[in-house]
């Protein structure tokens, strides 16, 4: 008996994934978040939203935090993942993996070990909430910035960067007009790493800060937790708005790598 | 001085990289003013590193190169008046056709001479000079490529011009950038020598090979470079657009009349653009000379069978202007030595097809090509192959007669008559260890009327010998030296990789090299292709010794 499976066939399992995983329960955020708790249509959880200086504040707040995390991630990040991956050194796989590995422990645990250090090195986060939110904040992130930072890096036009040389640039201008232009898909990737997460993050504030400092994240789960599903729902649609916007702002720079690479070559 | 015109002069130059592999060694070369320069050899040869060096991309382990006579070894490339187009044409794909063209033309100061209100030039110490130089002293005690003495010699040198720099003030200058509309013109300029003038809006990647091509060369030639540098600028192109390609650079090159240095493996790329083309091998020169003289007059076989289509044979001299090879007395216009082993080299146009008994030699015909202006032939005489080009026809089989007249012979000096060992020792074993490996050989060899006794050689007067570490030269000739197919048999010796290979009538002549670097030359009739990893075998009774110290020294 011959036996093939064909495209469609195979496409299957992916298909009811998606639909139990992604469609059905986007189809139940977006059900909440426009009805009451009776199950009536109504706008009452977006009208509290937008009136709550609580949650607006909230929010605010968050985006802050993402955008200054993701500037100090990148910060740091860049010049490592630039001497990764320009350095000959046999130890350089051993250095990333030694910034990666954290990644493998449970993020939970990770974040509870980190508290412990924190408070042992008197940075508690009930007297310090701010400080010890940001340091794990970074060190939870950093890790997704070198990733993508350092593989754009590798695959740098080293004849590019010779040639901004030879028409005139100095050690400097090297830099900024050919080097940096040449990582921007790599950063824009690494900047979509951490600023949706870092926004969403949960654990990291609740446990660093000791409840102190309420992300948007936190307040999700505050409010579902509370079964307050319609005002959390709501809250949840806010979220995948800004997923959507910031994807639609970064796109261009995305699809503009893969055009200049292919031309390439 | 004579060499006044000389744009770019190298001296000695060597490039050793870290690990230790010279690339570059010991180059001497000049450049005259307006000249169309190639670079030409196989990869590996070190052509594209000696174009770095001038570029700035690199940096010469020893020697100077000048640039109209002054030393610019160590300068980085932005502060080079030279300008390179590169294989890839590494374009910047952020930047437009026009902003790609412009950068140079942006990132360009223009020195204008200070003065103060009276007229009179503003002296000041030049600080740029006195920082280069102290760069320069800092590169030289950190090379470790220079001995001593020379080391001295340059610092001396730098310390007295570093003095006379912080001391003496000279004219001082402000810079100033382009402004917009003088960008606007060159680059115009640029792209309608470059035939680009619609494109200028267009982004990069939108742009085909040629086109990129193009705009690689404008944004060279924007800058008015002293010395266009071009880095295999055609290999990414297609036949025909190649073939478009090099008449235009050669007209550019005129018109422009800056000087061109071009790096290429396609020898009739080289010879077509070319005034002067430099052979190039292993990193050192094989022939600096006209395209004509290279092609007519090769110096080595390399060269000979690199650059066109080559019958390469070897020769006997049998008398004064008499050559011996296809098993007939042929007369040359080359002196040798008579006796001497050489290697002559014969262009299949050059040999001249008639009827059979008509020419100086008989042959068969054995394949025929027809390549549209010509047909190739390859034709029998004894063992060796001739390739002969004609435009006559004949059929496969069938005997012809050829001539081959004395102008046509080029007669060269054998590059390898034998395989000399000069590092060799013996084991304890009484084994001869070349390039570390234990070959067995004949040790009797090194004492008259010697005998074997107890690992020990004893001679006719009953003296023993004990060679063991002795240091000796040995010596294969190159027919005794037998390449073996399977690398893991007990008769593959030692295992290398071919490296050259000379066709030469009916046999090859390769090149094994070892992972020690060691060469050794030999002789097959079989094909093998380069980069093959083949063993070695050398026969006992083939391995000749000779004793570095006195025989005495090893007396017991």
């Amino acid at each position: 008996m011959k036996f093939s499976l064909q495209r469609k066939q195979l496409c299957i399992p992916y298909f009811i994934f998606l639909i139990l995983f992604v469609v059905i329960p986007i189809l139940f955020i977006l059900f909440y978040a426009f009805t009451d708790s009776a199950g009536n249509f109504s706008l009452y959880s977006l009208i509290a939203f937008f009136t709550s200086t609580n949650k607006i504040n909230v929010l605010i707040q968050s985006l802050l935090f993402s955008v200054i995390n993701t500037i100090i991630c990148l910060l740091v990040g860049y010049p490592i993942a630039y001497i990764l991956a320009s350095s000959k050194a046999k130890f350089n796989y051993v250095v990333v993996m030694l910034f990666v590995m954290p990644m493998w422990i449970n993020f939970v645990l990770r974040t509870g070990a980190t508290r412990d250090v924190l408070t042992w090195i008197g940075l508690n986060g009930g007297q310090h909430p701010y400080i010890a939110t940001f340091i794990g904040l970074f060190y939870n992130y950093l890790p997704f910035v070198i990733l993508p930072l350092y593989s754009t890096m590798l695959k740098l036009d080293k004849a590019q960067i010779e040639a901004a040389s030879d028409l005139g640039c100095n050690r400097f201008q090297v830099f900024t007009k050919s080097i940096f232009p040449q990582t921007i898909p790599g950063v824009v990737s690494a900047a979509q790493m951490v600023f949706m997460p870092t926004m969403s993050s949960y654990v990291i504030p609740e446990t660093l800060s000791e409840g102190k400092i309420i992300l948007f994240g936190n307040s999700i789960y505050l409010g579902f937790s509370n079964n307050q599903w319609n005002s959390a729902s709501f809250m949840a649609i806010i979220m995948l708005a800004i997923v959507c916007i910031s994807m639609l702002v970064t796109r261009n720079y995305t699809e503009k790598d893969q055009e200049g690479g292919s031309s390439r070559w | 001085m004579d060499n006044k015109n000389y744009i770019i002069e190298l001296k000695n130059v060597s490039k050793i990289y870290e690990d230790g592999t010279i690339a570059v060694d010991n180059f001497n070369f000049y450049v005259r003013k307006g000249e169309f320069v190639t670079f030409l050899g196989p990869s590996g040869c070190g052509k594209s590193t000696t174009l770095r060096m001038i570029a700035g991309f690199e940096f010469p382990s020893k020697g100077e190169i000048l640039l109209n006579g002054k030393d610019i070894s160590n300068l980085p490339p932005n502060k080079r008046p030279i300008n390179m187009v590169f294989q890839r044409y590494a374009l910047f794909p952020h930047l437009d056709v026009y902003d790609n063209i412009a950068f140079g033309l942006k990132l360009k100061k223009i020195a204008i001479p200070l003065k103060d209100k009276e007229g009179k030039p503003v002296l000041k110490i030049n600080k740029n000079k006195v920082k280069n130089l102290k760069r320069e002293i800092y590169l030289t005690k950190k090379n470790k490529h220079l001995n001593e003495e020379e080391k001295e010699t340059k610092l001396n040198e730098y310390n007295l011009a570093l003095e006379k720099a912080k001391t003496t003030p000279e004219q001082a200058y402000k810079y100033k950038k382009l402004s917009d509309r003088e960008i606007d013109e060159k680059v115009a300029r640029a792209l309608k020598i470059v035939d680009l003038e619609a494109l200028e809006d267009r982004d990069i990647s939108t742009l085909s090979g040629g086109q990129q091509q193009r705009v690689a060369i404008a944004r060279a030639i924007v800058n008015e470079p002293e010395i266009l540098l071009l880095d295999e600028p055609l290999g990414a192109l297609d036949l025909k657009m190649r073939k478009d390609m090099q008449i235009e650079l050669k007209e550019m090159h005129t018109k422009l009349g800056i000087t061109f240095i071009y790096v290429t493996h396609d020898q009739e790329e080289a010879l077509t653009m070319s005034d002067t083309v430099v052979v190039m091998k292993d990193g050192l020169i094989q022939q600096i000379g006209k395209p004509k003289e290279i092609y007519d007059e090769p110096k080595n076989a390399f060269v000979a069978d690199f650059i066109g289509e080559s019958n390469i044979y070897n020769a006997t001299m049998i008398k004064k202007m008499s050559v011996r090879f296809l098993d007939h007395n042929f007369d040359c216009l080359d002196d040798f030595p008579v006796n001497e082993k050489v290697d002559v080299v014969i262009r299949p146009e050059d040999i001249i097809i008639k009827n059979e008994n008509e020419g100086m030699i008989n042959c068969k015909i054995t394949t025929k090509i027809f390549k549209g202006v010509n047909y190739q032939y390859i034709a029998l005489v004894g063992k060796n192959e001739v390739m002969i080009k004609s435009t006559k026809e004949y059929d496969v089989g069938q005997t012809v007669g050829l001539d081959i007249y004395p102008d046509s012979i080029q007669i060269m000096k054998k590059d390898f008559t034998t395989n000399i060992y000069t590092d060799a020792w013996i084991n304890k074993n009484n084994q001869v260890c070349i390039d570390d490996v234990p070959f067995d050989c004949d040790i009797l060899q090194l004492v008259e009327g010697g005998k074997e006794e107890d690992g020990y050689i004893v001679d006719k007067k009953g003296k023993k010998y004990d060679f063991n570490d002795a240091d000796v030269v040995a010596e294969v000739g190159l027919d005794k030296i037998e390449i073996v197919d399977d690398i893991e048999s007990e008769n593959s010796q030692i295992v290398g990789e071919i490296v050259d290979s000379v066709y030469k009538g009916d046999h090859y002549q390769y090149i094994v090299r070892t992972e020690n670097e060691e060469d050794f030359v030999c002789l097959s009739s079989y094909t093998y292709n380069l980069n093959d990893k083949v063993g070695i075998h050398i026969n006992k009774n083939d391995i000749k010794l000779r004793l570095k110290k006195e025989v005495s020294n090893y007396e017991i």
